[in-house]
């Protein structure tokens, strides 16, 4: 179905089937209808996807505590969110009730349980309703929103998302208003400043940048806005859209979707001109209109790859061709090596994808594409609407979609982001020597694995939230934590949580694995057991359990419990537990439960590992 | 499109406001106003300002906004702005 075709009733059918459909056809509505979001919003405000059978685990809870009206965001929010794949259930508190909002035990946010906190308050909200009266002076103000967030923080067991602040348009110091400390530009710098400070001291606490988004939206009328004064609304209507960008994005990966690898065309992507015909000197890159555009967008391309973000190249070219460019031409800025995977082919596109997805070990779901042709753009998004498809066409489009679209922005950022772009160039080298060895195991004993498995550490948490929300395959019960619930696990002493970090002779892969235990009077229970897909196929899963195991016998425990919950993703941990000797306890449709008597009665480390179990990193 | 020697029917005031207020079951009137539609408070106002200036490309004015009092006082001006519709 192409896009020009769809009506709003066509998309809310889809998204009312499980499944990627839907997402897509949205995001491809709104791609082929500038203008007509209002449209689409108001005909999916009647629902109708309520019998949605994964409708649960992609709904996001949003509140927000604003010292105006956010009754202006919904509509934008929930769009934001369905482009995203989650629906957004949102809850606004009273305008200018923050502190009691917080304070209150039975106020409506508590009640709510929001996954996403967004706090929107200025120290100068325009004319009657002030939150925070009678004025104060900006310490003041800081302290007291200091104050709400941290008490937010304590309670609260989603992320919270704090905006920024603008200052007001009338500058009546003129030029001079830069010449004077009190003046209000370096007066909001040192707000900004001092609310960023705040927000780095508690987990999980994010600040939205405002002037960012107000002027990404063209919002010009900050404070002087029609609909502050008619209808008291704290945000101005053209800024609604991008402020949602940020808050949908924070929602989209607490469930997990968060977008891991970028698939890039080559021709009229990454160079001007089509390689194949022009020759390798006369494609576009580099100094010059248009060859400047393609470097500049190389040059975003390999930020995010030095973020983490996996590079993959799907190209209709001559291999040998297509690599010319990479040798010959110094402009380029994207080398073959930062490439993970590719396939540089006559074959189909969409599967092409398939099988680049299948060699990296991630779902179609974490891909997001980069191609300039229109057709391929819709094609592939028919065949694998999981996927991500810029509708980018222009390559300054591009370059504007990818400074705006957060599809890769994940809540905590790790050193071991940083890694895995190196582990997957060190995976092609493993690749290699297991080629070469002749016996599976003499390979394995040959990387020099190590194991390292101990409780959390406060800096670790990050990094297991992470792993918490991002890991989809190895993940047995696919239960979701965030920062600040796995804070509230660490200091429950009726449960453990554990990390597992591991390295070889090619790279330190930093922390891979979490487990969490929960004690249930004698017999504990893993809660949680995930590992990331990166060190699969190791039996680094293996090592883990066999710590936990361990810590478990030295607590007292007398047998461990392990359940296994099936999702779409998770089908090769089906017999993770009964291949590690545990005993069938129940099993159904919902999955199944095991259980295994301690001590364990042979060590189900894997001989090729040497494990270290300990504290903490 | 026009009908064939005839002028462009005026658009509908009722089907551009009606979504905006999705409780009442009989079609908008002239004298319909924050008096007889409880739902019609300084939110909806701000929707129906802004439904209205998208729907018909313009900007309304603080005096528009503030004689914005009922469905016909919008009715008169919209013909006032230049822009035919019915109720």
């Amino acid at each position: 179905m192409s896009g020009a075709d769809l009506t709003p009733d066509e998309v809310a059918a889809a998204l009312a089937t499980e499944g990627w459909a839907g997402f897509a056809l949205l995001r491809r509505y709104l791609a082929d209808h500038p203008g007509e979001s209002r449209a689409l919003a108001r005909r999916l405000r009647a629902g109708g996807w309520e019998r949605r059978a994964d409708l649960e685990a992609r709904r996001v809870r949003f509140a927000f505590l604003a010292d105006g009206s956010t009754a202006n965001v919904p509509d934008a929010l929930g769009l934001e969110c369905l482009a995203r794949g989650v629906f957004a259930a949102s809850y606004h508190a009273p305008a200018g009730q923050i502190s009691r909002e917080i304070r209150d035990p039975a106020s409506g946010l508590w009640a709510h349980r929001p996954d996403v906190v967004v706090v929107a308050v200025s120290p100068e909200p325009p004319s009657e309703t002030a939150p925070y009266a009678p004025p104060r002076s900006d310490d003041e103000f800081l302290s007291s929103l200091g104050e709400d967030l941290r008490r937010l923080r304590e309670r609260c067991e989603g992320v919270i998302l704090v905006h920024s602040f603008l200052g007001p348009e009338f500058r009546p110091l003129g030029l001079h208003d830069g010449r004077e400390k009190d003046g209000a530009g370096e007066r909001y710098a040192r707000l900004d400043l001092a609310l960023a400070e705040r927000c780095r001291e508690l987990p999980g606490t994010y600040v939205v940048d405002l002037a960012r988004a107000a002027a990404l939206a063209g919002a010009r009328w900050w404070t002087l806005h029609k609909t502050w004064f008619l209808g008291g609304l704290a945000l101005p209507e053209e800024i609604v859209p991008s402020l949602c960008r940020e808050y949908a994005a924070a929602g989209a990966a607490l469930r997990g979707l968060v977008r891991k690898c970028l698939v890039v065309d080559l021709d009229d992507t990454l160079w001007g001109g089509v390689v194949g015909e022009v020759g390798p000197a006369e494609v576009q890159v580099g100094a010059g209109h248009p060859g400047n555009i393609h470097r500049e967008l190389q040059r975003v391309v390999r930020r995010l790859h030095d973020e983490g973000v996996t590079l993959a190249i799907n190209s209709h070219n001559n291999e040998e061709d297509a690599w010319k460019p990479f040798q010959s031409r110094p402009e380029m800025i994207l080398r073959r090596e930062d490439f993970a995977a590719w396939r540089i082919n006559w074959q189909d596109k969409a599967a092409n994808l398939r099988e680049l997805a299948d060699e990296l070990n991630l779902g179609l779901d974490s891909m997001v594409v980069l191609d300039n042709d229109p057709v391929t753009q819709s094609w592939v998004e028919q065949r694998h609407p999981e996927l991500h498809v810029l509708p980018a066409r222009d390559p300054l489009d591009m370059l504007r979609s990818l400074a705006t679209s957060r599809l890769f922005a994940d809540l905590s950022r790790t050193a071991e982001d940083k890694l895995r772009a190196r582990s997957y160039a060190a995976a092609r080298h493993r690749e290699r020597e297991e080629s070469a060895a002749v016996d599976r195991e003499a390979f394995l004993a040959g990387l020099g694995l190590v194991v390292r498995v101990g409780r959390a550490s406060p800096e670790l948490l990050p990094r297991l939230a992470q792993l918490s929300q991002r890991t989809n395959q190895f993940n047995l019960t696919t239960r979701r934590y965030t920062q600040a619930q796995l804070a509230g696990l660490c200091a429950d002493a009726a449960a453990e949580v554990l990390y597992c970090a591991c390295q070889d002779r090619y790279a330190d892969e930093g922390v891979t694995g979490l487990a969490i235990l929960r004690r249930e009077g004698r017999e504990w229970v893993f809660d949680t057991f995930a590992l990331s897909c990166r060190v699969l196929g190791w039996g680094v899963e293996r090592a883990l359990a066999a710590a936990a195991c361990r810590i478990a016998a030295e607590g007292g425990a007398a047998a461990l419990r392990g359940e296994y919950i099936p999702t779409a993703k998770n089908r090769q941990t089906e017999w993770f537990y009964r291949d590690l000797g545990f005993s069938p306890v129940a099993a159904g449709g919902e999955g199944s439960v095991w259980r295994l008597a301690l001590p364990a009665p042979a060590d189900v480390a894997p001989r090729w590992i040497r494990l270290e179990v300990g504290p903490a990193r | 499109m026009d009908p064939p020697g005839g002028r462009a029917r005026p658009v509908s005031i009722g089907s551009l406001l009606g979504p905006l207020f999705p409780e009442l079951d009989r079609p908008l009137r002239a004298d319909d106003s924050p008096a007889t539609l409880a739902t019609w408070d300084s939110l909806k106002q701000t929707e129906i300002v802004l439904a209205v200036e998208e729907a018909f490309a313009i900007d309304l004015t603080t005096a528009d906004i503030v004689e914005l009092r009922s469905v016909g006082a919008l009715v008169d001006i919209l013909r006032r702005r230049g822009v035919e519709v019915e109720i």
